[in-house]
């Protein structure tokens, strides 16, 4: 199984590669929003992609409704992980069409389960 | 101590037989004791003595040579209107005291030969009546003055609706002018979801752009029931700086939420993988031991700027002159920075000739490293990897600089000035580069301690350089 991680912290970025590589799924990891569309036009499609909200260049609320908005990617789970969390942010990811949200510091149980759930 | 509102009991007797104002006086004094009693014995000294003293109550003869009571008690009413008139009269002239009376020039009138206990008792109520008055006059001018000066916007209403009274900050607010807020009624000042609002729940809020602004302002509204102008009576209050208060104080936590648990997620979740991971090679070890010394120190790092920020907010902040080392303080600043830089290939370098700065300079050495490796770490944090920061200092006459160079973004014109506020960070970053927005302000504060200069030239595309300006000469 493959992961899509956006993250600019790069020290988080691999404590997630840490964390997900317990389960055995390979992560890929973009530090900013911008570079995701390329990605995904580019290259094989994840399984699921871990998403950031606070990025440099796009934030993660455009990076996931212009995933949802492509008829080639909207069918990609996306999981939200950030220290927002207010109730709007929240709003706003789901009905952005995220399937879960994970708020920093990470509980990495959480994120496994949350992940799992993805895998087939 | 005597306020406005303490009874005044001062008592002006006029009468030009010298018995008469012996016997008054014994007569008053012996009913009661406050009572201040000045006599005079004629018309002209009465009023003289009236342009610079207080008399609750003016007693005074009819008959007297060159100015007749009826004349003097005219004057005296043009000079203390207020002032309790009564007139002391024989029988027979009785027709001047009706004029008297008529005219409003008297109160009341004494007939001669008094009877004590009645004239006790006269005096006693006109003295009452006196200090009831002047009590009610203090109170509304008081009232009058409050309203006009209170940052409230208050309207009364008739009970047909019409606008009985309206004060200036209630004008301003609404940005028109008196004539045309008496033109409105009730129901054509306010909109009827407010006034709805109101009617329902004596509260609302009303926001509009306010005549000759350009923003719009958000007022909250409050109805009290009948106004003594028989309408209701509204209270404005702008609280548009509230809403702009309560928006930067929510960005803020938001921000300092997002900062401070960016490196706790690492500094948790390495601690946690350090606990949890059965095998763990040496170098995995310390490389986790090493993520977390470097995320605490970020930590700590924001949590210092923080406390700086509120020292300097509560006045806290002073700067303290000596003589230092300027070169070694550049050093210093300069060294600190390098790793950082380092870690996004940012070369972080002094400039040939300020190498070879020597000697001291007056200034708080703390404060301007703090200064400094703050405007270094902006610049690593704007600058995009592959790029040069050149750190650069020299002396004046009468001062001496110092100056950060990047090759980064560079900031646009329309923000340039607004970057030394509180929290303030370029729009588009907001979500972006790590930072609270305090280092610049805080950067303005200390430099303003030295009431020095901080100065930004900065190009869109060609990178920005801040350069601060201390003076040397001592005040």
């Amino acid at each position: 199984m493959e992961a899509l991680l956006v993250e600019d912290d790069n020290d988080v970025a691999r404590l997630i590669q840490l964390y997900l590589s317990e389960i055995k799924v390979g992560v890929t990891h973009l530090d900013s929003g911008d570079k995701v569309a390329k990605h995904l036009d580019t290259q094989k499609h994840p399984d699921v992609i871990l998403l950031d909200l606070m990025l440099p260049g796009k934030s993660g609320f455009e990076v996931i409704k212009d995933i949802k908005l492509s008829r080639r990617t909207k069918h990609i789970p996306v999981i939200i992980i950030s220290s927002r969390r207010t109730v709007g942010d929240l709003e706003k990811c789901f009905n952005l069409g995220a399937k879960s949200y994970i708020m920093k510091p990470i509980d990495p149980d959480r994120l496994l389960d949350k992940v799992k759930e993805h895998m087939h | 101590m005597t306020s406005a509102l303490t009874p005044c009991r001062s008592i002006l007797i006029v009468d030009d037989e010298a018995s008469v104002l012996s016997s008054l006086r014994r007569l008053l004094r012996h009913h009661n004791r406050d009572f201040q009693i000045q006599t005079v014995e004629n018309g002209q000294a009465g009023l003289n003595w009236l342009k610079s003293n207080e008399a609750a109550l003016i007693l005074s003869d009819q008959r007297m040579p060159q100015m007749s009571g009826y004349e003097f008690l005219a004057q005296a009413r043009q000079l203390q209107p207020d002032a309790i008139r009564v007139m002391l009269t024989g029988y027979s002239e009785l027709e001047s005291v009706v004029a008297a009376i008529n005219e409003g020039h008297i109160y009341q009138y004494i007939t001669k030969p008094w009877d004590d206990f009645q004239l006790a008792l006269v005096v006693d109520q006109c003295l009452e009546r006196y200090n009831l008055q002047k009590e009610n006059r203090i109170s509304r001018e008081r009232l009058l003055d409050l309203m006009k000066h209170v940052n409230w916007g208050v309207v009364t209403f008739a009970s047909d609706g019409t606008v009985a009274y309206v004060n200036d900050t209630f004008l301003e607010f609404l940005g028109r002018d008196r004539a045309e807020v008496q033109a409105l009624v009730y129901e054509s000042l306010l909109p009827d979801t407010v006034r709805h609002e109101l009617e329902a729940q004596h509260k609302s809020t009303w926001t509009f752009v306010p005549n000759l602004k350009a923003v719009e302002h958000s007022f909250s509204v409050q109805r009290l029931g009948s106004s003594l102008d028989g309408g209701p009576m509204l209270l404005l209050r702008d609280r548009t700086d509230d809403e702009i208060f309560a928006s930067a104080v929510e960005k803020l936590i938001s921000n300092v939420t997002h900062e401070l648990n960016t490196p706790l997620t690492s500094i948790e979740g390495y601690a946690r993988l350090m606990k949890d991971k059965k095998t763990l090679t040496d170098a995995e070890r310390f490389d986790f031991v090493d993520v977390i010394l470097r995320q605490t120190r970020r930590l700590s790092g924001i949590i210092h700027n923080m406390l700086n920020l509120a020292e300097v907010s509560s006045g806290e902040q002073a700067v303290q002159i000596v003589d230092y080392d300027f070169h070694k303080m550049l050093q210093s600043s300069v060294d600190a920075a390098k790793p950082r830089a380092r870690e996004k290939n940012i070369n972080v370098i002094m400039a040939e000739e300020t190498q070879k700065l020597a000697g001291q300079v007056p200034g708080d050495p703390l404060r301007l490293e703090q200064v400094l490796s703050n405007l270094i770490t902006n610049a690593i944090k704007y600058s995009p990897p592959n790029t040069t920061i050149t750190i650069e200092g020299g002396r004046g006459e009468q001062d001496y600089w110092f100056a950060v160079k990047d090759q980064g973004n560079g900031i646009p014109e329309v923000e340039q000035h607004k970057i030394f506020e509180r929290f303030y960070r370029i729009e588009n970053d907001v979500h972006t580069q790590e930072g609270l927005g305090l280092g610049l302000s805080l950067c303005k504060s200390f430099v303003d301690g030295h009431r020095g200069q901080i100065q930004l030239d900065s190009k869109v595309g060609k990178g920005s350089t801040f350069k601060v300006v201390i003076p040397t000469h001592k005040s």
